[in-house]
């Protein structure tokens, strides 16, 4: 799954207010982070992608974003081995999940505002 | 209660804000343990704090020591949040002395008693009783300037009220109080809770400090004073 929307709120104890505020800080927040990812494989970083991945994990964990969160998990023990050869693969799934992810949140807008 | 929460992802940090604002505790967030450092080596006081682990240039285990090394700072509860899978954290905690942990995404639930149970451990107040303004003022600057968090009360009564209600470390009261004089605050104060520590203070000759010790008090200060009599004597009390 994606986005659960379900397991957002939950996380945020019931509230839909704030689930609307995380969403906010997510959608600003994700790009400086999978850039972070790309910058830490590009320069090949191992110590940098385990926290730049690490940090993304504690986001899409809240968020129910199973798919990507698999992904940015292999990234982070891609950087902790310091084995960063299948990392550019990695990250591509991870975009193209992210991308779906966005997809979902925006969709799951759309649909609440009706 | 005023707890510091340190987390560099914002959407982790927005959601331990709100459980925690939503449970009326006042709330400073930071982005990095460095940030963190420099509020709290700037004077700022808080109860508790919670600690994102995985943060880069000085993740939480490293700031939890950081913590350890300050006199004064090592005093503050730290709970450790982290993600399911990073088992070995525990243990790590352990070893570098956290209060508590828990696990992302923060559970409202799970979180409040937590830091609740923390805050009993959290750094207790130096309570000055004074009648006099301007002598509660001194008192209450010197303490500030050595961090430590500072109450006041004008009377005996209303310094039993605070006792009562409030987590003091130790006293410093002026003996000549109208209704209740410090002789008598200090025996009410001990029977409340034999463990605070209290300081007397009263003007030159007027008493001896053996007389002073004799009524059980922890120890006595003569006005006019050194700033630095106050500090040493708290320091040398303060538990």
């Amino acid at each position: 799954m994606n986005f659960d929307y379900n397991k957002l709120l939950e996380t945020a104890g019931g509230d839909e207010e704030l689930v609307g505020e995380l969403i906010d800080i997510f959608m600003e927040e994700y790009p400086n982070y999978i850039a972070s990812i790309e910058k830490a494989i590009q320069e090949n970083q191992p110590q940098q992608l385990h926290e730049a991945a690490h940090t993304l994990k504690g986001s899409l964990s809240s968020m129910g974003a199973n798919t990507a969160l698999d992904q940015v998990i292999a990234l982070e023990t891609m950087g902790i081995n310091k084995d960063l050869q299948q990392a550019n693969i990695a990250l591509e799934q991870l975009k193209h999940s992210m991308e779906e992810l966005i997809q979902d949140i925006k969709t799951h807008e759309r649909a609440s505002v009706k | 209660m005023r707890v510091l929460v340190v987390e560099d992802d914002k959407l982790s940090q927005k959601l331990i804000v709100s459980i925690l604002e939503k449970n009326s505790i006042e709330v400073e967030a930071m982005g990095s343990a460095k940030a963190a450092m420099d509020f709290l080596k700037n004077g700022e006081l808080v109860d508790v704090i919670i600690s994102d682990v995985m943060m880069p240039h000085i993740d939480g285990f490293m700031f939890t020591r950081l913590l350890n090394t300050d006199k004064r700072l090592n005093k503050i509860p730290v709970i450790l949040c982290t993600a399911l899978n990073d088992k070995a954290s525990l243990v790590k905690g352990i070893e570098v002395g956290i209060a508590g942990y828990v696990i992302k995404p923060v559970k409202e639930a799970i979180l409040i008693p937590k830091v609740k149970k923390a805050a009993e451990n959290s750094p207790g107040a130096v309570l000055v009783v004074d009648d006099e303004e301007l002598m509660r003022g001194i008192i209450v600057a010197f303490l500030k300037r050595d961090l430590y968090k500072v109450m006041t009360a004008k009377s005996g009564n209303d310094a039993i009220e605070i006792i009562k209600n409030n987590k003091v470390a130790m006293v410093i009261s002026d003996i000549a109080m109208p209704e209740m004089d410090g002789f008598k605050l200090l025996s009410y104060i001990k029977e409340i809770n034999m463990s605070i520590p209290v300081i007397l203070i009263s003007g030159r000759n007027e008493y001896s400090r053996d007389e002073i010790v004799a009524t059980g008090a922890d120890d006595f200060i003569a006005k006019p004073f050194h700033n630095t009599e106050i500090s040493d004597k708290v320091r040398a009390h303060y538990k």
